[in-house]
This record gives C-alpha cells, sequence and structure tokens, in this order.
C-alpha cells in the first residue's frame, strides 16, 4: 500500500496580527506551523503502513515550506517531495491541486491519499475534492477514521450537529481527515538528526510538465482583507404592539417570553413525580429521536 | 433578466436543514436586488414533501431530484445527478451551505466547469452594479477577505451554516415545482454513505443538543454537577451551565450558556439551581420546553419555564435518579441513544 499525504505549512492563526487598514498579516510575529488537520492525516497514514507500503509526504511551499517535510521524514515518513513555482501564485486552492495531481502523477500514483481536511489559513476546505477531480477519483470529506479491506476504505464521516455516518469508497481515493482524529506521534531523537540532514527534492513547473500559464483561473476582480466582525444574524422580531421598554425586555431575553407556565410545590418525592410526568406528557423521557 | 440564483439543498433525516435555508434567505435577497428567480434544487430520495418548506423562505422554483441511489450521500452520486440539472438550469449564482458533502462533490464540479467556487463564505450579496460580492473568514477567523466577483461570471459559494440565521418566514408565497428523475447506476457510484449515526450526548457540541441538563450556583459543587451529569446521561441529554458554575470550574468552558458563552436550541430544557439571569437567558431563547428547578420561588427562570419547581435539587436530584433507574428497568427503553438508533439507508 502506497499512501500519499499532503501537508501544508501555515500560520499559526495564534499568531496572526491583521492590520485593522490594510488586513496585512503582520510577517514579523508570525510563526508557521503544520496544518493539524495534516498532522492528524500524517498520523492515519504512518498507522496504516504495512511492512512492504510506503508514506509519502507532499507539500506545496517555498523554501520555509521544508519544515513541515522534515517534522514528517522526522516521524517516519519514507520520501517527502517539494513542488513550487517562483510567482508564488500557487497557494490558491485551484493551483494547489493542479500542483498536487502533477507531482504525484509523475512522482507514480499511489493507492491513496490523504488530505487534512480544511488548512487553518485559508480555509478552503476544498483542495481534497478538487485534487480527486483532476486523479479521476472518488473523495470523502469530513472523515473521523477508516479502516482498508480489499480494495475499499471504511469510513466514518462527521456530519452536522454531532451526527456521524459510515460508508464505504472504492480505492484509490482521496480521503480529506478532520482535525483531532489522531494526535500525531513524537519523532525520536535519530529520527530528528536524520531529517536534520536529509536532502528535501524540489519541483518546479518545467518539471511536471506545466507552464504558468496552466495555473491561471478565474478569480476575483477586487479583494480586500479586514479583522473580522460577525456578521448581525437575523433574530426573531419583538411584537411591535407592545410598549417600548416591553420590547427591550424580550430582546434582552432573546425571545424567551414569560410563559403561562406552572409553578409548584410540595414534597422531593411529590416534585419529582411531577418532574417526570411533565417530561412523559411531552414525550422526553423516550429516546431523542 | 438574469438567470436564477440557484440554491442546492440539503436534507437530514427527511427535514430541510437549516443551513439550507439560510442559503435559501440569502439567495432572495440576491433575487430582489438582480430581479430574478430563487431556483431551489433539491436532491433525495423521497423529498416532494419538502418543497412547500423552501416557500416562505424565498423559493420560486423547486426542481426535485429523486432517485432511491440518492438516499445517503455519495460525491459521485450527487455529482452524476445534478451535473445536468444544474447545467439546464443557466444560474447566475449558485449557493449552497458549506457542508462536508457540499465541499465534497462541488468543487468536483467547479473543476469540469472551470467554475470558481467560493467555500466559508459569511456573505453573499450583490452590489448596486451587480456584481456578485462575498464575504469569508481565514486564518481561523482572525481576518475576513471580501472577494468581488465580475457581473457575468458563474460563481459558486458555500455559505457557513448558522452565520446569517433566519427570520420567520413569509406564509402565503406560491412555488413552482417540478420533478426529475436522473438516470443513475447504483453499482457505478464509488462512494457511498451505509448508515448514519446520531450524535453522541456527551460529547456532541451544545448548540446542537437535542436535550440539556444544566447547573448554575445553586449546584453547589462538582460533586452536584457530577450527579447532573449522571442524570444528563439517563435522559440522554447533555450537560451544560451557567458561566458562574464554568468561572468556579465546576464545568468545562465549552459548556456554559448565555451571552457570553453557547446559545442553545434544545428540545428540553431542564435547568438545576439556576436563577435566571439575563446574560444566561439569553442563550437559551430558542429552547422548546423548559424546566426550572430552584428554591427560590422568586427566581426569574421560574417565571419563564413551562414546569416552575420550588424545591431544593439536592433532594429531587437523587429521587429522579432512582426513579428513572426504576423506570429503566422496568422495561421501559432507557434514553440510550447510542445503543439502538443507527438508521440503515441501503
Amino acid at each position: 500500500m502506497r499512501i500519499a499525504v499532503c501537508l501544508s505549512c501555515l500560520p499559526d492563526p495564534e499568531t496572526v496580527e491583521v492590520d485593522p487598514l490594510t488586513g496585512a498579516i503582520d510577517a514579523g510575529r508570525t510563526l508557521y506551523v503544520l496544518n493539524p488537520a495534516d498532522a492528524a492525516a500524517l498520523e492515519l497514514a504512518l498507522r496504516l503502513r504495512s511492512d512492504d507500503g510506503t508514506v509519502r509526504a507532499v507539500t506545496i511551499g517555498p523554501d520555509e515550506a521544508e519544515t513541515v517535510l522534515r517534522d514528517a521524514l522526522a516521524v517516519g515518513a519514507d520520501a517527502v517531495l517539494r513542488v513550487w513555482e517562483d510567482q508564488r501564485t500557487a497557494t490558491r486552492p485551484a493551483a494547489t491541486s493542479l500542483l498536487l495531481a502533477a507531482a504525484l502523477s509523475t512522482e507514480g500514483l499511489p493507492d491513496l491519499i490523504l488530505c487534512g481536511a480544511r488548512s487553518l489559513a485559508g480555509g478552503s476546505g476544498k483542495v481534497p475534492a478538487l485534487l480527486a477531480e483532476r486523479l479521476g477519483w472518488p473523495v470523502v470529506t469530513d472523515v473521523l477514521s477508516f479502516e482498508l479491506s480489499d480494495g475499499r476504505a471504511r469510513f466514518v464521516r462527521r456530519l452536522a450537529r454531532g451526527a456521524r455516518s459510515e460508508g464505504e469508497v472504492t480505492l484509490p481515493a482521496v480521503l480529506a481527515v478532520e482535525a483531532g482524529s489522531a494526535p500525531l506521534r513524537y519523532a525520536g531523537l535519530p529520527g530528528l538528526m536524520a531529517a536534520k540532514r536529509a536532502e528535501i527534492p524540489v519541483r518546479h513547473l518545467p518539471d511536471l510538465g506545466l507552464a504558468p500559464m496552466d495555473l491561471a483561473f478565474p478569480s476575483a476582480t477586487a479583494e480586500a482583507a479586514m479583522p473580522p466582525y460577525p456578521r448581525p444574524r437575523e433574530i426573531f422580531i419583538p411584537d411591535s404592539a407592545s410598549a417600548p421598554h416591553e420590547r427591550v425586555a424580550q430582546i434582552l431575553s432573546a425571545g424567551v417570553a414569560q410563559k403561562a407556565g406552572r409553578i409548584i410545590d410540595g414534597s422531593p418525592e411529590e416534585l419529582a413525580d411531577a418532574i417526570l410526568a411533565f417530561l412523559g406528557e411531552h414525550g422526553l423521557l423516550e429516546e431523542p429521536a | 433578466m438574469d438567470g436564477p440564483v440557484l440554491v442546492v439543498a440539503e436534507t437530514d433525516h427527511d427535514a430541510l436543514t437549516p443551513a439550507t435555508l439560510e442559503c435559501v434567505a440569502e439567495a432572495r435577497d440576491i433575487a430582489d436586488q438582480r430581479g430574478c428567480h430563487v431556483h431551489v434544487v433539491l436532491p433525495g430520495a423521497a423529498v416532494a414533501g419538502l418543497a412547500e418548506d423552501l416557500a416562505p423562505y424565498g423559493a420560486d422554483r423547486v426542481t426535485l431530484v429523486e432517485h432511491a441511489a440518492l438516499d445517503g450521500f455519495s460525491a459521485d452520486g450527487w455529482l452524476a445527478a445534478l451535473e445536468p440539472v444544474l447545467r439546464d438550469a443557466r444560474p447566475a449564482t449558485i449557493i449552497a451551505p458549506d457542508s462536508g458533502d457540499a465541499r465534497a462533490w462541488l468543487p468536483r464540479l467547479s473543476v469540469r466547469w472551470r467554475l470558481p467556487l467560493v467555500t466559508g463564505c459569511t456573505r453573499v450579496a450583490v452590489m448596486a452594479d451587480g456584481c456578485a460580492e462575498a464575504y469569508r473568514v481565514t486564518h481561523g477567523n482572525r481576518r475576513h477577505e471580501r472577494l468581488i466577483w465580475a457581473r457575468d461570471l458563474l460563481v459558486g459559494f458555500l455559505l457557513t451554516p448558522g452565520v446569517r440565521g433566519v427570520g420567520p418566514g413569509r406564509a402565503g408565497r406560491r412555488v413552482e415545482v417540478e420533478r426529475i428523475v436522473p438516470a443513475l447506476d447504483p453499482a457505478r457510484l464509488r462512494d457511498r454513505t451505509l448508515s448514519t449515526l446520531p450524535p453522541d450526548p456527551e460529547t456532541v457540541d451544545l448548540t446542537d443538543a437535542e436535550r440539556i441538563v444544566s447547573g448554575g450556583l445553586g449546584v453547589g459543587g462538582p460533586d452536584g454537577m457530577a450527579q447532573l451529569q449522571t442524570l444528563a446521561a439517563a435522559l440522554g441529554a447533555t450537560l451544560g451551565g451557567t458561566r458562574v458554575a464554568a468561572d468556579r470550574g465546576w464545568l468545562a468552558d465549552d459548556r456554559f450558556i448565555g451571552t457570553t458563552g453557547k446559545v442553545v436550541a434544545p428540545k428540553l430544557y431542564l435547568a438545576f439551581g439556576v436563577s435566571g439571569a439575563g446574560q444566561h437567558v439569553a442563550g437559551i431563547g430558542g429552547s422548546e420546553v423548559i424546566v426550572a428547578v430552584n428554591t427560590d420561588r422568586t427566581a426569574p427562570l421560574l417565571k419563564m419555564a413551562d414546569l416552575g419547581v420550588v424545591g431544593d435539587l439536592h433532594e429531587i436530584v437523587p429521587i429522579l435518579l432512582s426513579k428513572l433507574a426504576a423506570r429503566a428497568a422496568g422495561g421501559a427503553a432507557p434514553a440510550k441513544p447510542e445503543a439502538a438508533r443507527q438508521m440503515v439507508h441501503q
């Protein structure tokens, strides 16, 4: 089983300071880290590797991105590859996925590609699916765990509202792994020392049979960046017939009006019975639907 | 007239997801400004009953894409079934919820069509000159980007669930419904969903919880909170509480409810020793049924509750626990969501 893992080296959000006027990120303060979801993907790949299997880590990035590949070598990756082009436009998801697909194809396609579900920088979350489509492979997003058996991967996906789903996909496939699904192992000292000295191979556009024009994708005509401010959510509208002070009270209590509820007294035993009876009436003692 | 604003709807257990309604409402705002229709594409196995639910939020036209193979999500299936439908609709803009499903199949469509696809949007709008603009968050919500797109370019936007919210729908709107049965071969779908598992009450995020047992200062300490956790488990509920309880370390920091914490909308909100300060009550507005237990008859939450109980939680909770245990042993189904409930799709 040959597994490829796509890694990205990105600014640690904790260190990102955004200039309020220009939206620029203060480069002097920024520290770069391995994307947490990619770390989980790398750990799952290393756990899956069989005796004759290999794990190859790939990243798209400038010289500084070598650090994540050295980290990958230190924890046990068999091979690494860095891809970059000097126009520095390759960080857009469309270009990233094209470079990844070209690099993996020229190096020999693996049986399985693992990506992080979402980066902490651009955070588009679409690179896995873009990469899969370029290779003509199926893709599964938001994967929490998976196991392999005869040419298939059986996976557990995260859904909205805390639910999960189980499913299967035929290999080869791209799986996008959720951050936190598996904490990355620590590197041993010998591994760290060997990784420090390792030669990191680099590929540029001509090595992959691509021209800069291939990376031109339709893009926005204007872009601006700014510090975040939350969007006001649409909420309930207070009754316009009521007095102003009542409307203010309604807004402050987020619409929890005084209900015509019951207030009951009694011995603890009676009160507990009353609570259970009330919950029973509302169908709240049954299993949640 | 411009092409329609197209929304790709998502369902969960035979209901539209709240994120879908947000997308329809957002599309309605854009369509009103451009003077075009909102066209909703609704894929699934049997979704005809949901078309009417889209009308109050602004849908003009709904295309049901029904096929047995679309029961559980499959990126291959969605792509094969919806690509021709989307092409025929000739949309001017595409909006969908930023869900794992949409992030699996829409980027693949974007490669085929060379369609720009903007994910993680917090707002999609049209400017006065008709150009689409979108805001999205980057760098772990440390930075916002504003993107503007040429007027005649088809762009797809994925709207982050929960950022918009939906107001009350407008009753009396009409919607035109058509039904398409796509040609799908289930054997050719390389990825498929086999079953869905319900959320685990112990780990589910409070904002997603169906039932919440919450504790305030009246709980008295970590021991009381542990007892509430046992009660929550017996009811299939999630434990939450007030900021006061969290600040004292009785409760994890992601478990307190209120203006500075989580805003919740459970079916049941069962509060013990919570007086009902405004800052806390502002977080429980979406609760369907509120039950409050407090020794203080004048506590504001008792007046807001459907059932207000004047009593000492330290006496009542142990009785509740023993009665629930007896009930479970007596043959009634215990509230154990993990064990039995697996909805098998195929």
